[in-house]
């Protein structure tokens, strides 16, 4: 990995992506949570 | 992630009927920032937004070694070391940046209605990472949008991948045996 992309140990980058079902996350929002990211796609 | 929009993953999340809220990454933004080349991924996240564990390409609910990594992690165990990713980083931080921008500039185009335009500068990008599955798809999304609509035919995506990697070891784009691409 280069210093460009977020390796473990780093923080999250802060992204707000739009919900699927209305609304939006900001990933800063879920300070204080564990989180898992499930990350997929239909393709 | 979804290069058409969230349209065609609302069927399979409600075919799930799942608990968490789903969130739609239309332009590849989370690949590019995280670096990985390939989907399914889990990545787990502690309480102060710290990145603890990331698995790129194969991760799933259904395998036994991934779930006891998470149910560790809410234990408030170590999760452990990270799985290295099947297609390593090799691309040094100018072809990074590289291959960042002509993404970016794509995304552009694309949103000004240049889809060719768009296409060229993709094509551009995943000849300098050519086993980038996600720009990869990013680009038949875009040229073929009815091998993805209403169904995704994935009998013509190997056929494509195949043609393709013959293509690129013609060139020489990779070695001999051809670029690294991961399959899910």
């Amino acid at each position: 990995m280069t210093a460009m992309t977020t390796d473990v140990g780093e923080m999250l980058p802060d992204l707000i992506l739009p919900r699927l079902d209305g609304g939006e996350i900001r990933f800063s929002d879920l300070r204080g949570k564990k989180v898992l990211l499930f990350m997929w796609g239909s393709w | 992630m979804e290069h058409t929009g969230g349209d065609a993953a609302r069927p399979f999340v409600e075919q799930a009927h799942t608990t968490f809220p789903t969130v739609v990454d239309e332009h590849g933004v989370t690949s590019t920032l995280l670096g990985f080349k390939a989907v399914p991924n889990g990545v787990l996240v502690d309480e102060d937004g710290v990145i603890r564990w990331a698995k790129y390409g194969g991760f799933s609910i259904d395998k036994p070694e991934d779930v006891e990594v998470v149910e560790r992690f809410l234990r408030g165990e170590d999760p452990g070391p990270s799985p290295v990713p099947d297609a390593p980083y090799r691309l040094g931080p100018v072809e990074r940046d590289l291959v960042e921008t002509k993404l970016r500039l794509g995304r552009l185009l694309d949103s000004l209605n240049r889809r060719d335009e768009a296409v060229t500068e993709w094509q551009a990008a995943l000849r300098l990472d050519p086993e980038n599955l996600v720009i990869r798809k990013q680009i038949w999304v875009a040229r073929y949008p009815e091998k993805f609509h209403p169904t995704i035919d994935w009998d013509w995506q190997r056929e494509q991948l195949r043609a393709e990697r013959e293509r690129e070891i013609a060139e020489g784009v990779c070695g001999p045996d051809g670029c690294p691409v991961p399959w899910v």
